[in-house]
């Protein structure tokens, strides 16, 4: 299974974690998956402000956000 | 200093906003604790289900995410050094404390992944490993080696003689086959040890194939030594 086949299925299964945590609607969530798709989840979590997303689900987002910059902080004094 | 203050507080909000967990509560625990031991511990916090279910949700994400940083930062996921594959399988098993989780990494002639496969999970001093069953997806991809690991959701990152017997039953079945075993990594504690790294990785067959179940899950004597100790500490 090439690169691509591997990310995208780690897409599917990390959308669909967001989707039972944050309970995300069907719209919602296929959207974050098209974003994760184009840009990256790095790059999605670091330009949250700018995606297209209701302002409800885009709060929750930005709860994780603070938690996953933290565990980043923390990879790089290790 | 002021900056991980930062940090931690929005870590904080986050959690609380994210599982129900109260705010007072956990601010109160990393007064004096690492506010990490609350996703890898919950049940210090005393959760309800719901919580509970929400704190296990949140670990599997930021296992994902990890692993998906890895996928987003190459081209292709190389297993070449020790190091990588540590960091890999670290990814991959670190966030998992409940249970015992074995997987195997099939390479191709470059050590690129073909495919990374769970081949066994169960609860703690339960998981049983099927040789047999990593014997037909190794020959199905067509792979040219393999990399074994497996978490110690107990935290010890020590080999324990059954590791060592299992690594050595795998050369065994795959080095007539000529199917390299590179590394076996043991990932507890938020970190991870290699086998490679360690030298102790064997190279040649020592008996014929045994292709029955293998048990994992016993505690290094190291560790039931430690243990041991703690007890007559108190």
């Amino acid at each position: 299974m090439n690169l691509e086949k591997l990310r995208e299925m780690e897409y599917i299964k990390c959308v669909g974690l967001l989707a039972e945590l944050i309970d995300l609607d069907v719209d919602t969530k296929e959207k974050i998956h098209m974003c994760f798709q184009s840009m990256g989840i790095k790059t999605f979590f670091l330009h949250l402000e700018s995606v297209d997303l209701p302002l409800e689900t885009c709060e929750k987002l930005k709860s994780i956000k603070s938690i996953i910059e933290m565990f980043d902080e923390e990879g790089r004094h290790a | 200093m002021k900056q991980d203050m930062q940090y931690t507080e929005k870590f904080l909000k986050g959690l609380t906003n994210l599982t129900g967990l109260p705010y007072k509560k956990v601010q109160q625990y990393v007064k004096t604790n690492n506010p990490f031991n609350i996703l890898e511990h919950p049940h210090i916090m005393e959760p309800n289900e719901k919580q509970l279910e929400k704190i296990g949700l949140l670990n599997e994400f930021i296992a994902s995410y990890n692993i998906l940083k890895i996928y987003e930062s190459n081209e292709k996921v190389t297993l070449n050094s020790s190091t990588i594959a540590g960091q890999y399988f670290l990814a991959l098993l670190g966030g998992i404390k409940d249970k015992e989780r074995f997987m195997v990494a099939f390479l191709d002639s470059g050590n690129n992944i073909i495919e990374t496969k769970t081949m066994s999970e169960g609860s703690i001093g339960q998981t049983a490993v099927y040789p047999r069953e990593i014997l037909k997806y190794a020959l199905a991809c067509d792979c040219n080696a393999m990399i074994l690991a497996h978490n110690h959701p107990g935290g010890s990152k020590n080999f324990s003689p059954e590791d060592r017997s299992l690594t050595q039953r795998m050369v065994d079945i795959f080095h007539p086959l000529e199917i390299k075993v590179l590394d076996h990594i043991i990932v507890g504690g938020g970190s991870y040890t290699s086998m490679a790294e360690r030298g102790i990785v064997p190279c040649q067959s020592k008996g014929t194939a045994n292709y029955e179940e293998i048990a994992l899950g016993a505690i290094p004597v190291e560790e039931k030594r430690n243990r041991f100790k703690n007890t007559h500490s108190r």
